[in-house]
């Protein structure tokens, strides 16, 4: 039998890691175990589990919440779709095909995500109300298409150049039209890239914040992070609301996480090499 | 004279080549189709046709809604205008002027300026973070800790903030009540002017980010494991270890923070944004800050004409800092 050695060097990484991930994870922590007391249970005892348990917390959250849930989902999706179907479409063009102004469109494109974005916020709006789509779905899912493109079509691109060009070239040569070729053989050659762009695009949607609050100034058209941050007015002194409604913003994507661990990690490293 | 006629055919050559390549560029031939004869039912074909569709809507979106904004963020600077005179006035430098002489420009730069060294000295957790992860060889263990650093990523950076306006408020704050159940007064976290910076530092603790981490250790990760075996052999302790080896070997990632770093601390202002409220504004303003009050402005007309120039000006800034850290990478390298 092989015993472990277990040496205090080791002991004192792990503890400072546990450390380090529990003090990060403890606002986490307080927003579950927050959401489902009431007033007296919050003041009383903030940093421990309470009982009873309330639940109806949620429900109360829920029934604020639900349309800024059926909002963001909406967005996200559209977003998703939007953006997935330009970068696949335009990285198979970028990257077997030849046609007038390829190269140079390709430099402009390529060119924007060097640039800092901090500028755009304002024009943005501007842009958005003279195009008259505030406080509809367009004002998020354009701009983050437009935006998302150059490193999307950059990873789109460089993928299908990996995969060998014969592949293209027979189908072609059998006499397939181009579209043919891109749904039968490029996008399920993409579907992992695809996963981890609808991951990454689904998150930015969900997690954003400014644009969001910029952009729609309808109550009604809001998302659910600018919702819970609205929340604390209509909450007043319900602390149990609030707190189960921030749990509710999170909750989504802590699931989606959990049963989809593979493609969310390779989509979240992707984003770390971006930047 | 047959130096210069020479001169003169060298220039004919260059111009020439910039011709070919110009015209190689736009029609997208190669420079072997291009000496031979152009066929332009061929690259003016269906299938370029085609291509050309396929591209149009990334191209188009991009063009629209990314290229656009900036342009018009370039050239309205000079402009002035407001919601009841919406026809644009040129001003010339006016805008700029406004914001250099304005004192609310030089607070929020000083406030700009505390959250860039803080944000420096603040990026050394993370490094220590990475190491000891990279350090752990148990890979299920590393597995472990690293799905759950990617848990910050997930959940929306505002629930964090809003959880910690909770933990830290003045009358219903849980470190207030503990404080006073203690016997000590009640501390203004959030709505004292000297103490809001602090308190937005605060709550960043541990000082983690998931993405920087996971970039550093993509770095020690590519290197090879005999750089590891030569170094315990040669019986290089664990801090001697960080600061010859670990350190200078994630150099390139450091400095790629540095910008990223950098760049944050001059252009972010979300969270400032949530932690806003009036009694602070003094020590909670930053120029992206004033930039988006300016054009959505709490009470009052928005003046745009101010908000594009310092968009302008943090533009330039950022880009201008970005590429001279690029340059400090490639010459020592």
């Amino acid at each position: 039998m092989k015993k472990r050695k277990i040496s205090a060097a080791s002991i004192i990484k792990h503890c400072y890691m546990i450390a380090t991930i529990a003090i990060m994870l403890f606002p986490l922590y307080l927003t579950l175990i927050g959401s489902v007391k009431d007033l007296g249970q919050i003041i009383d005892n903030f940093f421990l589990p309470t009982f009873p348990l309330h639940f109806e917390n949620y429900v109360k959250a829920f029934k604020y919440l639900s349309p800024y849930f059926v909002n963001t989902v909406y967005y996200a999706a559209q977003s998703c779709i939007l953006t997935v179907l330009a970068a696949t479409l335009g990285g198979y063009a970028f990257s077997v095909l030849r046609f007038p102004c390829r190269r140079l469109l390709y430099m402009i494109m390529f060119s924007k995500m060097f640039l800092p974005g901090v500028m755009s916020l304002v024009p943005s709006f501007v842009l958005a109300n003279k195009l008259d789509i505030l406080n509809t779905s367009f004002a998020i899912s354009l701009f983050c298409m437009g935006t998302s493109m150059p490193f999307w079509v950059f990873v789109m691109r460089t993928f299908i150049e990996s995969q060998p060009r014969e592949l293209f070239e027979s189908m072609r040569i059998d006499g397939a039209s181009e579209l043919k070729v891109f749904i039968n053989l490029a996008m399920p050659l993409l579907k992992p890239m695809v996963s981890l762009m609808s991951v990454n695009v689904i998150l930015s949607v969900w997690n954003d914040f400014i644009w969001p609050v910029v952009t729609l100034t309808d109550p009604a058209k809001r998302t659910l992070t600018v919702g819970i941050y609205k929340l604390s007015s209509v909450a007043g002194m319900d602390y149990g609301m609030m707190i189960a409604g921030y749990s509710l913003a999170m909750l989504p994507l802590l699931i989606a996480f959990f049963t989809s661990m593979k493609s969310f990690m390779s989509g979240l490293t992707a984003g770390a090499i971006k930047l | 004279m047959s130096n210069n006629r020479k001169q003169s055919a060298e220039k004919m050559t260059l111009r020439k080549k910039v011709w070919r390549e110009i015209i190689c560029v736009v029609l997208d031939v190669n420079h072997d189709e291009y000496s031979r004869k152009l066929r332009y039912n061929k690259i003016f074909s269906k299938a370029a046709f085609i291509g050309f569709l396929f591209a149009l809507p990334a191209v188009l979106s991009n063009l629209i809604f990314d290229w656009l904004p900036m342009l018009d963020g370039i050239v309205k600077s000079f402009f002035t205008w407001s919601t009841k005179n919406p026809e644009p006035v040129f001003v010339g430098m006016q805008n700029f002027l406004n914001i250099l002489t304005d004192p609310e420009f030089h607070e929020s730069l000083k406030n700009m300026m505390f959250f860039f060294i803080a944000n420096i000295i603040l990026m050394f957790p993370n490094i220590i973070c990475c190491v000891v992860m990279f350090r752990i060889k148990n890979s299920k263990a590393q597995y472990v800790y690293r799905v759950l650093l990617c848990l910050q990523m997930v959940v929306p950076a505002l629930v964090f903030t809003l959880m910690w306006i909770f933990i830290l408020g003045y009358d219903f704050g849980a470190i207030n009540n503990l404080l006073e159940y203690l016997g000590f007064d009640r501390i203004m976290f959030l709505g004292n002017k000297d103490y809001i910076k602090w308190t937005i530092l605060f709550t960043g603790i541990p000082f983690v980010s998931a993405n920087t981490t996971l970039i550093y250790l993509g770095g020690l990760n590519g290197i090879s494991e005999s750089v590891w075996e030569a170094a315990a052999l040669d019986g290089v302790g664990p801090i001697n270890r960080f600061f010859k080896l670990e350190l200078p070997l994630i150099a390139g990632q450091l400095k790629l923070n540095i910008i990223g770093v950098v760049g944050l601390s001059i252009t972010s202002y979300t969270q400032q944004l949530v932690y806003y409220n009036a009694s602070v504004h003094e020590g909670i303003i930053t120029p992206g800050l004033l930039m988006y009050f300016k054009a959505f402005p709490n009470a009052g007309a928005a003046d745009y004409g101010y908000s594009y120039a310092l968009g302008l000006i943090l533009f330039i800034v950022s880009l201008t800092i970005s590429l001279i850290f690029m340059k400090l990478i490639k010459t020592s390298d």
